[in-house]
């Protein structure tokens, strides 16, 4: 187990009470022994020998290589014994293999001495096969050699050595782990051993390569190489005997050999055929030898025969088992063949009774899963064909384990997309070349953390998953930008729509539409299409809400429609690429636009049909930093805000609840009255009747506002909601009473309706352990009602949130407050920002909040001016700067003030409006670490209105005014505290200049 | 057009015949379906630019319609005969059927030789072609399309004629017509595209890995074009390409191991389709025999140009390497070769199932002309790529299934369709 697993395993042992165990993925090679540092003893004719005849380096390449396995073993020559004892220094050598003994030293002391150095070192000795090489293994010189083998020219025994000490240390795991089975070996004869081990790697290799074909992801070819058959060697007849008895049920053939007389006592294959019945056993016979011609019904091949490494070839390939299964009825007619699980369910189901019964009892189906290292399935086949149950019975349960091995295999893992395979089971696929992007690597990776350490049993009925997600690689956008010539456009200065109308007149590459095609006649809920950019997961810059993503309904009865709204959403988010908003962003950051490329995430989206809308019943974005804590909360007890219906609402900083994941019962409103005044009323659905067209491509043609009666019409809010009680002045969870319902998730947080604080918490600390930094996770709810299956809480989105850090500390007791501008306690960001002299503020003597959209184009243009100028900005305004929801705040995009280094929110009417952590805008506030000052009302008096009017002005239009001061200020921020202020003149300022901003 | 001593028809009832029996097919289908349902043959008189009057010999062959209006192009060509039609006629059939599209065989055809007559008399042929067998054909009974030397110009001639006379629009009477004149986006590509997204398929059964192989090609037209530009955009390697040298009246292989460029190629074809052979030394070719296409050391063959290529006297050139040969033209491979390369274990795709794909969109632009309604290219595409790989593996599953050639296959699953539609109608 890596750190951060053991990390992940307490952080779950504390919110569940269970541990994860090893449930790691399995293709991590974890604990076993890759050989990966060879040391190579020879003289340099004899590195000659093996490089040139032997052809090393292209062996090893090709078996481990062009097989992805990871590593290469790489061989480093010495030509002395002292410099090989030299080079041991440092550890870093797995394997010392001496082909025939240095000049300067003999093996005997080489090998003791290397040995005392290194008590683990693996040490073989390959040797030319003389007379002197029998006479030092009698006399005890190879006492510290683990193995020895002779050299016959064929570099292909020095690969076979490699893979022999591999597997004798990894067999005893690997077979506990996963049932890996072995092939067991005994030839005494160094000779023949070293013949024949080569080609049954050769078999086992041409066995695994077949089971390497088709669309399965890199972690699943891992796996089964990893759970290839392995070689155990012996070395006398009874360590044979041992390893069979100790391995029993694991042992695939075993080759043995019976050229020494026996004497009248039990040979060895006797033996063996007692303890393993029906194990396939190869005899290697001297049929003029000693022992006599061979039993008659025994397997064997002579010693002696020129066929033999051919005979034991054939032997290991039969034992390995067929690629195919052929299921043929009693009358010879064929009835289906199988070549994989998928063709083995199809197999299955066609299968007439009797054929079907007469293959699982005869064990051919559970050989043949063996032969495909799918050891949890033979063993389920197995126990079914034993249990007496009647073919039908039978039949459907094999069906199902099917299934249920299907959904795992493709757990945490990253499947090309295929058509032929794609099903419910497979939850993460891709499709082209190239990238993920930042949103689906982020995903991606949740998803393979998730698989490795929840399980269903971790919260009893709630699954914890992602979507099913295909990703259209960052391969796609190029190719489609590429052929249709569309870098010719002047993407830098044209406006959106027609950006949008050139990239949806393009054609999608050829080569992704037929499997686009397939996936939309599969899925038929509503779908998410989202943008996952090359630069949107740095995590300096997170590009939050900067590029376009649309869901849709996907509900026509035609697949055509549905085929063609997918592909113009996709083009419509490749156009975003280039859209305004993306070109400002991206200015405000150290990349430029040419260095962007977008992947997009096709995703079905989490929830659940009622009536004509669909919609999950939870919504909500978490974050494992709180940078407002409230009452006992610790700023690294995180927080989270959840609404009914998508999550819309909180991205866009609408009304929300918000709590605290490890403390859901501290209130964060003051008063009951607060809380229902603050509560959610009106929530997102998709609508699932709507058109989208394709001039119309924005949210708001797919997706229907709707009202807390409506979600209560629906059934939805018993578990959400609390009623409240005008006599007592209080909230009573659930729907239990009459009154009006106030969406506070009082079952859920309170009560025990849904384990919601904790798993969030759970995803909080994973998240965080994972990326090892503080994340925001973005997910939604369905919950089950009809106890038929389990609730489902959707994973959707992690990023890294930029902590503080670096905390630098600033001291506000003791700044004069007639030398400030404006102080606060609720202030976001660190440290000292120095060298700004512009402010871009909303007149507070003129503005109504009733004009807020009207200062938008006002505040855009200098923004453009100023960010084309390169000159950081202090904006100032009234309520929530990104609000939709014009009466809290300005409701501007990000884009429009992304030249800004410093952001104050004034009071409105006396009141502050609470700023939404989980929005967009926030994330992109505090990534780019800007410091953003919420001014409460009572440090409202203290803004110096005065100073900041008396500036000289340099543009003004309507309520926006645009000052210069001839001096720069000092923004000054404490992160621990919270507190900040900003200096109207910095303590020994220079000339007035544009400023730095702290990073 | 006939090689002399090969009757076309004959070799068609003979894989029909032998198809027949490994079906168990009844007498009466047998009989049905081993010659055309009707056969219209007719003259067409035409006044020549001189003056003078010109009788032309017009047939059109309707082999069975029991899937659809029959579906074929017409051919204009000096040794055009009867059987050739009537076995044409047949083929399509079949391929209709492996496609599983809703429409049935027809072929037609004048003997005329296009070369040596104006454009005037070239339209006056085809509008008289149309007034012989108005009654017969049309966008519901039978749907002509381009074929040897004729194209959208003549299509849109005999359209025009038709519609002049029974004095309506209907678009759907013809495929093969230009886009914004009621043709399909995709047409053009169909063929080759549709081919790629076959030869894709099958590698994935193979576990080949598509990136990692390299493939020839014998031809450079617009079936072996198209499929270079989708094998490449999928990551392939094509290393050789034989094309016509119109001049020499002999074909050269190109051959590049770093793999052919086709823009590069197509820069420097003129209008017969001949590659200036300097230039493409020039830019690192090296400049073959006509034959070398099928030497190469690959994957994958693609013979896209003309019939019998590879027979008796070369399938021993064929390297061990080739694991798939995917015939882009029609019957480019002897059946003694097919068998011979199907013995070595390579997979030999059929030529109507794998140029299907050109069929398969003349069936979408009927589609679109009959609702004037037309789809972009990406819906084409989209839709031709799920109907060949559809096709290809439910020839592919029986081909396993019965142990038979992929060509058997083929040939069983489509005489069964058109056998099954027959019954179903109650013909026989």
């Amino acid at each position: 187990m890596t750190g951060r697993d053991r990390e992940i395993d307490e952080a779950l042992s504390q919110i569940t009470g269970k541990s994860a165990g090893e449930r790691l993925p399995s293709a991590e090679p974890w604990g076993q022994l890759c050989v990966r540092n060879i040391l190579l003893v020879s003289t340099a004719y004899d590195y000659f020998l093996l490089e040139e005849e032997g052809r090393l380096s292209e062996l090893f390449r090709k078996v481990y290589g062009q097989r992805e396995l990871g590593y290469v073993p790489m061989t480093r020559h010495v030509a002395s014994g002292e410099r090989a004892l030299a080079s041991l220094d440092g550890g870093w050598v797995d394997l010392l293999v001496v082909f025939n003994p240095p000049g300067d030293l003999g093996l005997l002391d080489l090998a003791r001495r290397a040995r005392e150095k290194s008590p683990r070192l693996r040490i073989v000795y390959l040797a030319n096969n003389t007379p002197e090489l029998a006479r030092m293994a009698a006399s005890g010189e190879c006492d510290n050699i683990d193995r020895i083998f002779t050299w016959h020219g064929d570099g292909k025994v020095f690969l076979a050595i490699v893979q022999a000490v591999e597997d004798a240390e990894n067999y005893e795991r690997d077979s506990t782990a996963f049932g890996v089975r072995g092939i067991l070996l005994y030839e005494p004869s160094l000779s023949r051993l070293s013949g024949i081990l080569p080609s049954i790697y050769d078999e086992i290799w041409e066995h695994t390569d077949a089971l390497l074909q088709g669309d399965i992801s890199h972690t699943q070819k891992m796996a089964r190489v990893r759970r290839r058959p392995k070689v155990l060697l012996a070395d006398s007849p009874d360590a044979a005997r041992k390893l069979a008895e100790r391995h029993a049920g694991k042992i695939l053939c075993a080759v043995l050999d019976e050229t020494e007389p026996h004497n009248g006592k039990t040979t060895l294959r006797d033996a063996l055929e007692e303890s393993a019945k029906g194990l396939p056993i190869l005899s290697l016979v001297n049929s003029r030898g000693p022992c006599g011609p061979p039993q008659a019904n025994a397997r064997t091949a002579d010693i002696d025969s020129p066929r033999l490494v051919h005979d034991v070839a054939a032997f290991v390939r039969e034992a390995l088992g067929p690629a195919e299964l052929n299921l043929v009825a009693a009358d010879g007619r064929q009835i289906a063949r199988a070549s994989d699980v998928w063709s083995l369910e199809r197999a299955i189901w066609t299968a007439p009774k009797d054929v079907l019964e007469r293959y699982l009892r005869n064990g051919t189906i559970v050989s043949w899963l063996v032969g495909r290292t799918e050891f949890e399935l033979a063993d389920e086949f197995a126990r079914f064909s034993e249990s007496g149950k009647d073919s039908e019975a039978m039949r459907r349960s094999v069906l199902e384990a099917i299934s249920k091995h299907k959904t795992q295999s493709h757990v945490g893992t990253i499947a090309n997309y295929s058509r032929e395979s794609y099903g419910p089971f497979v939850r993460f696929s891709r499709l082209g070349g190239g990238a993920l992007g930042g949103k689906a690597r982020g995903l991606a990776f949740m998803d393979k953390i998730i698989s490795a350490h929840v399980t269903d049993e971790t919260f009893p009925g709630v699954r914890i998953s992602i979507p099913r997600t295909v990703v259209l690689c960052t391969g796609v956008f190029e190719q489609f930008v590429a052929s249709n010539r569309l870098f010719e456009l002047d993407l830098a200065s044209m406006p959106d729509d027609r950006i949008a109308a050139a990239f949806l007149e393009a054609d999608l590459p050829i080569t992704v539409l037929g499997d686009l095609r397939s996936f939309v006649e599969d899925v038929r809920t509503p779908i998410g299409v989202r943008s996952s950019s090359l630069l949107e997961d740095a995590l300096f810059q997170p590009f939050a809400g900067v590029y376009e993503s649309l869901m849709l309904p996907n509900s026509s009865n035609e697949t055509d429609n549905r085929f063609q709204h997918l592909c113009d959403a996709v083009k419509f988010v490749f156009a975003s690429t280039y859209f305004e908003k993306a070109r400002s962003y991206i200015q405000a950051t150290p990349s430029k636009i040419g260095d962007e490329r977008m992947a997009v995430v096709i995703q079905e989206v989490a929830g659940a049909k009622h009536g004509d809308a669909f919609y999950p019943d939870i919504s909500g974005v978490a974050r494992s930093y709180d940078y407002w804590p409230f009452g006992s909360c610790e700023n690294t007890d995180g927080m989270a805000n959840v609404a009914l219906g998508l999550g819309k609402t909180i991205v866009d900083g609408g009304v929300s609840f918000r709590f605290c994941p490890l403390h859901p019962n501290v209130p964060h409103y003051g008063s009951v009255r607060e809380l229902m005044k603050q509560s959610q009323k009106v929530f997102y659905g998709v609508a699932l009747g709507s058109q989208v067209g394709r001039t119309g491509l924005d949210d708001a043609a797919t997706l229907v506002n709707l009202e807390l009666e409506d979600a209560e019409r629906d059934g939805v809010v018993e578990e959400l909601v609390s009623t409240y009680d005008p006599q007592g002045d209080r909230l009573y969870p659930g729907t239990g009473r009459d009154g009006a319902r106030v969406l506070d998730f009082g079952p859920m947080l309170q009560g025990d309706a849904f384990p919601l604080a904790r798993i969030v918490g759970l995803m909080l600390r994973m998240g965080e352990v994972s990326l090892g930094c503080p994340v925001e996770i973005e997910f939604a709810i369905t919950l089950d009602r009809t106890g038929e299956k389990p609730h489902e809480f959707k994973f959707l989105q992690v990023r890294s949130m930029v902590a503080k850090s670096d905390l630098v500390t600033v001291e506000l007791g003791d700044i004069d407050k007639s030398q400030t501008l404006c102080q606060s306690d609720s202030v976001m960001g660190n440290g000292i920002v120095d060298g700004m002299v512009d402010f871009v503020y909303v007149k507070p003597e003129t503005f109504e909040m009733a004009n807020s959209q009207q200062v938008v184009p006002c505040i855009r243009k200098i923004n453009k001016t100023l960010m084309n100028e390169g000159r950081p900005y202090i904006l100032i305004g009234p309520g929530r700067w990104g609000s939709t929801d014009p009466w809290l705040g300005i409701p501007i995009i990000w884009s429009d003030i992304a030249g800004s280094k410093t952001i104050v929110e004034t009071p409105v009417d006396g009141r502050v409006i609470d700023p939404s952590q989980g929005s967009h805008f926030f994330q992109n506030m505090s990534s780019l670490k800007l410091g953003y000052f919420t001014i409460k009302p009572r440090f409202a008096e203290d803004f110096d209105w005065n100073w900041l009017n008396n500036l000289p002005v340099v543009a003004e239009e309507g309520d926006v005014r645009h000052a210069r001061s001839p001096v720069p200020v000092q923004v000054r921020i404490d992160g621990r505290t919270g507190r900040g202020a900003i200096l109207k003149k910095a303590p020994g300022f220079g000339e007035a200049k544009g400023g730095a901003c702290e990073g | 057009m006939a090689e002399k001593g090969f009757n076309a028809f004959k070799m068609a009832q003979d894989q029909f015949d032998r198809v027949a029996g490994m079906l168990d097919l009844d007498d009466a289908t047998r009989q049905l379906l081993r010659e055309p349902q009707r056969e219209y043959h007719f003259l067409i008189p035409v006044k020549m630019d001189d003056g003078s009057f010109k009788v032309f010999k017009g047939f059109r062959m309707q082999h069975n319609d029991a899937r659809g209006p029959c579906k074929g192009g017409i051919r204009f060509h000096p040794q055009e005969t009867v059987d050739t039609v009537k076995a044409l006629s047949m083929w399509m059939t079949w391929k209709c059927a492996v496609a599983d599209i809703p429409l049935g065989g027809g072929k037609g055809g004048v003997i005329c030789d296009p070369h040596n007559i104006s454009m005037r008399e070239q339209e006056a042929i085809c509008r008289g072609w149309v007034r012989q067998v108005v009654n017969n054909v049309g966008p519901v009974k039978d749907v002509p399309a381009p074929d040897v030397m004729t194209n959208a110009q003549h299509m849109l001639w005999i359209l025009d004629e038709y519609e002049a006379i029974t004095g309506g629009k209907y678009p759907g009477f013809i495929t093969g017509k230009p886009v914004g004149m009621g043709g399909s986006l995709g047409r053009k590509e169909a063929t080759g595209y549709g081919l790629v997204f076959q030869l894709r398929e099958a590698l994935k059964d193979r576990g080949i890995d598509l990136k990692k192989t390299k493939a020839s090609v014998q031809g450079f037209g617009n079936v072996a074009q198209f499929s270079i530009d989708l094998y490449t955009r999928y990551g392939g390697k094509v290393v050789a390409t034989a094309c016509w040298d119109q001049k020499e009246s002999k074909a050269y292989t190109f051959f590049r191991e770093k793999g052919v460029d086709l823009a590069e190629l197509q820069s420097i074809t003129d209008r017969f389709g001949s590659i200036d052979r300097d230039k493409a030394k020039a830019m690192g070719y090296s400049i073959l025999p006509g034959d070398d296409w099928l030497k190469q050391e690959v994957d994958i063959l693609i013979p896209a140009a003309l019939e019998n290529q590879v027979n008796t006297d070369n399938v021993g050139l064929v390297k061990p390497s080739v694991k798939i040969i995917i015939e882009g033209a029609n019957g480019p491979m002897t059946p003694e070769a097919d068998k011979a390369l199907n013995d070595k274990g390579v997979m030999v795709i059929p030529d109507f199932l794998s140029n299907s794909g050109g069929v398969v969109c003349s069936y979408f632009e009927q589609v679109q002309s009959n609702m004037n309604y037309f789809w972009t290219r990406d819906e084409v595409l989209a839709k031709l790529d799920d109907k060949m790989t559809k096709s290809f593996h439910a020839v592919l599953d029986l081909s396993k299934q019965k142990g038979v050639s992929m060509r058997d296959a083929a040939y069983m699953i489509a005489i069964s369709r058109v056998a099954e539609a027959c019954h179903m109608r109650g013909w026989v």
